[in-house]
């Protein structure tokens, strides 16, 4: 099924791409024609699991330990605040 | 008596060699050559210095998608124009302290999205042997270089095939090991899930003694790992498996060297048997639809704030990250965005990206169940010879898609292969893929210098050849 226009106009807002009249075009017409070419998804055999690794990856972190920590009113004294929140510049 | 290999050959002229002198007149017989054949981008003003080692003063190129501290990366896109990274990748610098010597970095499709080497940003590399028709890609430099340097080893990178195909067009050994054997530190990623560093050389012993000096966990990257021992693992492939509906859906003048190669190696004793892969289509699918997914997600960075060309920030935030990318990302890699954005996007994630993830699970079951038969599987690596440049400028995205059916398999299951050369027709090299189980290289290594030993490769020049 072609991608209508409101999902179009909202994939180029996700992918922050501005396309000219002439690649919107093309790429739509591509994006048609490979989820069409892809539809065999849809049919395929499916493992009940989803493997977003295809290797088993051990874990790399830690536990959690808390540990005290310098006291937020110093570390905020002398700064440019905003209530309890340090002011940064302006991009 | 077998024949030494590259490296082999390198170490017993170092005696006699100036290595400096070497190194020197490397780097100028290089640039000539990359005039014409265009597969190098930044390269040091000197190489460094070779440190003592297994690779001591073996020349080294590295696929741009890697980094190299001072030489500019842009992993052939123009958004990474003047990039120059304060770090060295991980399996770089594991080659390097083996004594390694940087010569600089190999041409590629822009972040790796291509099958021929035709999307690079800064021109495509050219065949070496017939500059008229591609590399394959994407680590289409790193193949030239193979092709041409006597003594060498290319650091290449494959997601789906970047290492198989420009080691099939260009007429070299690429090794692809397990996901997780070499660290990704250092990498400018494709997708995440689905990289894999890995070596084209001229013979498949100079490749694994590379990858050897690169393997084995990093702290670095989490995913790194080396749960069997490379050489405990080694060990004689007694049957091998053709994979049937790959075979026919190559071209003939490919299919022919390959049956060729089958008999020959049956001749030697080997058991070779016919098995059956139904699943390519659907493999096909599921990496396009994971590895776009994740590369949407990797290239969101590359907007001009931190990663990309910066401009004045006069506009909202998404306007100007919008410029940006539009500007720089070639087309190749915004038709990739696009597809990987909309797979994940609300009302279509489970139907592409989640589903994607569960076929890529029903993929590694069935290759799982034929290795429970056979120690290799075996078909040609590309289905076609390598195409002119206006050949592959006629074909549609799906065309191209279509063409990694063979690739994508293996890279999207995470299981190690070999590309080697397997015949020559009209004088262009033709490979055969063999691929193992997750962690099986020792197979690999065993049937590769099997087969060379019966099959001897030629070259288009020997760039460097130690007398």
């Amino acid at each position: 099924m072609p991608v209508s226009d409101g999902d179009w106009k909202r994939l180029l807002s996700n992918a922050r791409l501005r396309l000219t009249a002439e690649e919107e075009a093309s790429f739509r017409r591509d994006l048609d024609a490979i989820l069409d070419a892809f539809s065999v998804l849809d049919r395929a055999p499916a493992a009940e699991t989803s493997a977003f690794h295809p290797i088993d990856v051990p874990l790399a972190l830690r536990e959690d330990k808390p540990e005290p920590w310098d006291d937020p009113d110093e570390l905020l004294k002398g700064r440019p605040l905003h209530g309890r929140f340090l002011k940064g510049p302006r991009v | 008596m077998t024949r030494p290999t590259p490296l082999q050959a390198f170490r017993r002229g170092l005696p006699s060699l100036d290595l400096e002198d070497y190194h020197a007149k490397l780097r100028e017989e290089l640039q000539r050559r990359n005039r014409d054949l265009r597969f190098m981008l930044a390269t040091p003003s000197e190489p460094g210095a070779a440190e003592p080692g297994a690779f001591h003063g073996v020349p080294v190129t590295v696929k741009d998608a890697l980094t190299v501290r001072g030489l500019e990366a842009t992993a052939g896109s123009r958004i990474l124009q003047g990039y120059v990274p304060v770090f060295t990748a991980t399996a770089v610098e594991r080659l390097e302290r083996a004594g390694g010597v940087v010569h600089g970095k190999t041409a590629m499709d822009e972040f790796g999205f291509g099958t021929f080497g035709t999307n690079c940003a800064f021109g495509a590399p050219r065949n070496p042997w017939d500059p008229s028709r591609v590399t394959g890609g994407s680590s289409g430099g790193a193949g030239v270089a193979a092709a041409l340097l006597a003594h060498h080893v290319a650091i290449a990178e494959s997601t789906g095939g970047s290492i198989s195909s420009p080691a099939s067009f260009c007429g070299a050994v690429g090794l692809t090991p397990t996901y997780g054997r070499i660290s990704r530190w250092g990498l400018i990623d494709y997708a995440n899930s689905l990289d894999k560093i890995g070596v084209i050389t001229r013979s498949t012993r100079d490749g694994f003694e590379a990858f050897n000096a690169m393997l084995g966990p990093d702290a670095h990257d989490a995913t790194s790992q080396n749960p069997h021992n490379l050489a405990a693992t080694r060990r004689p492939v007694k049957r091998i498996g053709v994979m049937r509906e790959l075979v026919d859906a190559s071209k003939p003048e490919v299919a022919k060297p390959f049956r060729s190669a089958m008999d020959r190696l049956a001749a030697e004793g080997v058991a070779v048997q016919e098995v059956s892969f139904p699943l390519a289509k659907e493999a096909l699918a599921a990496y396009y639809v994971l590895a776009c997914s994740e590369a949407s997600t990797n290239l969101a960075k590359y907007c001009g704030l931190r990663y990309g060309p910066q401009g004045e920030l006069d506009k909202p935030f998404d306007e100007s990250f919008a410029a940006v990318r539009s500007r720089d990302f070639g087309a190749e890699a915004k038709r990739r965005v696009l597809l990987g954005t909309y797979a994940r996007m609300a009302g279509y994630r489970d139907a592409y990206y989640l589903k994607a993830t569960r076929v890529r699970g029903a993929v590694i079951e069935a290759y799982r169940g034929l290795f429970r038969n056979v120690d290799v599987l075996a078909s040609p690596t590309m289905p076609i010879l390598p195409p002119r440049f206006e050949e592959v400028a006629a074909l549609d995205p799906v065309d191209v898609y279509a063409l990694d059916a063979i690739s994508v398999g293996p890279n999207l299951a995470a299981m190690p292969h070999l590309s080697v050369p397997c015949g020559y027709v009209t004088d262009l090299p033709v490979g055969l893929q063999f691929v193992a189980n997750q962690w099986d290289e020792g197979a690999l290594w065993d049937v590769g210098e099997r087969w060379e030993a019966a099959f001897p490769y030629r070259f288009p020049a020997n760039v460097g050849a130690v007398p």
